[in-house]
């Protein structure tokens, strides 16, 4: 017999922070996005405060003292160990894991009818709890979209875990439309107004039917929820294709000079990851996001963008820059603050499938000496040397006032003890 | 029928047409700390020791523990919990049906469990790591001063063939020896 389990960490990033932080225990905690904009995860004492959803935190910032919530600045260094300890322990325990986001698993088994799925999600999750510290649930079903569903219902039971039923349409009649996979709100309005009211009435119909009027992919949620896979075992961790490194400055900024030294940050930054994985990238797209104004005239968001190939792939950041240094004027609106540049490593290949340029002899002077740069900024920690380019103070970078240690990652960072 | 080109492709890289390394079939993976110091790689942290407490038990300020979340908690062990939201090190003791906390230094109280004070326990402490930080004001040592001469080994004394051949050799060498 086959089942997928989905085995989902529960408000992921305050976990994290709560191993590390014995003092966030039972009290609201919230984890701020980039540049400490909006809580973007939030703990179960926080959520029963019933403030909105994703609350930007200048409104809270007032409030906080009173209602005693504690704010982190998202460390994705540290989120990124821990969900790979997860990850690994789940791997060691199941046939086949599909990594589906940083804090979410599928998982596949073949087990005979006797399996008690139940009793085995009871292993794994106390075993996930007792490794890293972070509770998770699990839900088991026939397939995917099922899953996800249990895993849904199995969050708000004691245990954490729900197998669903070998007849799940009781409880899909229960369910609104918008709970299932990959039905967005408008989706839902859509369906309402042809007389589907509940998930249940989406798993009576015919998939040939919403084939026709909607499209594949609702078609194989159909077939999904009717108890048949139709979503195909998909591994999300595939070679990777691109590397984009992106960061919002602390304010909206019309310097040049700021776009500038971002771009050339972020540069050495993406392709530092890149050298790391041994690949090269052959073009970069570099481009800025640009605020609404509405103090003298009303202008819209927007961004700019543009694309610089490279004459052959690169991995090297000196000779990158050197490239496309000229082109980041092109990317420049005057008189519009830009709040957020980003750039974008395309093209990817492996450096030892690359075919030798005959025309361009290479020069091996960056390669060495950004491996160089690379192997110091290893051992005396990041940024210990860089680019004159990419800034020195960097007073546009993104407010972190709240982040803690990378607890895991860093000799300097170890948490302490007395 | 496809034509094949019988060309020999060039390579770029030269062969390397040495001896083989005569360890080439010993050579086993490097050691590794993490794996000596605990069982699974994704249940190990690592903190620092930052107060005095367990002295006794040797484990001094600035010591990294390797702590291993996966093992279950003994009497005697050396554990990382959480004191009221401080995390500490101490040996975890059970003793007429009391559990407390028990530091290696006489001057730090033992600290029980179910009282007001909310102590969680954390991580068995399974190992410990001490870098020996000799600051900057290192004297080299001279050798004659702490080292001892030996005696010179005296060389043992032999002949090789009977001369004869010796000239042969030399000979061949040159490249003056018969062809």
């Amino acid at each position: 017999m086959k089942t997928v389990g989905l085995l989902d960490c529960n408000n992921f990033y305050v976990s994290c922070e709560r191993v590390f932080d014995p003092s966030l225990e039972g009290r609201p905690v919230a984890v701020l996005s980039n540049n400490d904009g909006s809580c973007i995860s939030r703990s179960n004492e926080f959520k029963a405060l019933e403030l909105p959803k994703r609350i930007p935190y200048y409104m809270l910032k007032e409030y906080a003292d009173r209602l005693g919530i504690a704010f982190r600045s998202s460390n994705y260094t540290l989120y990124g160990d821990m969900s790979n300890r997860v990850m690994k322990i789940l791997k060691d325990m199941v046939h086949l894991i599909e990594q589906y986001s940083i804090d979410e698993s599928f998982f596949h088994l073949d087990h005979p009818a006797d399996f008690d799925c139940s009793e085995f999600g009871k292993t794994v999750r106390t075993r996930v709890l007792k490794w890293t510290g972070i509770p998770c649930g699990i839900g088991f079903a026939k397939t995917k979209t099922l899953a996800k569903i249990a895993n849904h219902i199995g969050k708000h039971t004691p245990e954490g875990i729900f197998v669903m039923p070998d007849d799940p349409l009781p409880i899909l009649d229960r369910l609104p439309l918008t709970e299932v996979w990959g039905i967005s709100w408008r989706l839902a309005t859509k369906l309402q107004n042809l007389g589907f009211r509940t998930a249940g009435d989406l798993a009576r119909s015919d998939s040939c039917f919403i084939r026709k009027h909607f499209n594949v992919i609702l078609a194989q949620t159909v077939t999904e929820l009717q108890g048949t896979p139709a979503f195909a075992y998909d591994d999300f961790n595939g070679p990777v294709k691109r590397i984009a490194f992106s960061r919002s400055f602390n304010l909206p900024t019309d310097s040049e000079q700021v776009i500038h030294e971002s771009l050339l940050h972020y540069t050495a930054l993406a392709a530092e990851k890149l050298r790391s994985l041994h690949q090269l990238a052959s073009c970069i797209y570099l481009y800025a996001d640009y605020t609404a104004e509405y103090q003298k005239e009303t202008l819209p968001s927007g961004y700019c963008g543009h694309l610089v190939a490279f004459p052959r792939p690169l991995s090297d950041h000196l000779s990158m820059i050197d490239i496309f240094e000229p082109e980041i004027r092109r990317i420049i609106v005057p008189h519009r603050r830009a709040m957020k540049t980003g750039v974008i490593l395309l093209g990817l290949e492996n450096e030892c499938d690359q075919t030798p340029d005959l025309f361009y002899g290479e020069d091996k002077k960056p390669a060495a000496l950004t491996a160089a740069m690379d192997e110091i900024n290893r051992k005396f920690g990041r940024d210990s040397v860089f680019l004159l380019g990419e800034g020195i103070q960097r007073k546009w970078n993104m407010k972190q006032e709240f982040l803690s240690r990378r607890f895991t990652t860093d000799w300097n960072e170890l948490l302490t003890v007395k | 029928m496809s034509r094949r080109s019988r060309k020999t492709p060039l390579m770029s890289q030269s062969v390397q047409a040495g001896f083989p390394s005569p360890a080439e079939h010993y050579i086993e993976k490097m050691l590794d700390l993490d794996e000596y110091l605990s069982a699974h790689q994704e249940a190990t942290y690592y903190v620092r020791v930052a107060g005095d407490s367990m002295t006794g038990a040797g484990i001094f300020p600035g010591d990294v523990l390797c702590v291993d979340r996966s093992i279950d908690f003994f009497d005697g062990a050396i554990i990382i919990a959480s004191v009221d939201g401080e995390f500490t090190v101490k040996y975890l003791r059970k003793s007429r049906g009391q559990t407390f906390l028990q530091a290696a230094n006489p001057n730090y109280p033992p600290i029980f469990f179910g009282t007001e004070q909310d102590v969680r326990c954390w991580g068995v402490v399974t190992g410990l790591v001490r870098k020996f930080d000799y600051g900057v004001k290192r004297k080299p040592v001279e050798r004659t001063a702490s080292i001892p001469e030996r005696p010179p080994v005296q060389p043992v004394t032999f002949q090789i063939g009977d001369g004869r051949r010796r000239q042969h050799y030399d000979q061949n060498l040159s490249g003056k020896g018969k062809s």
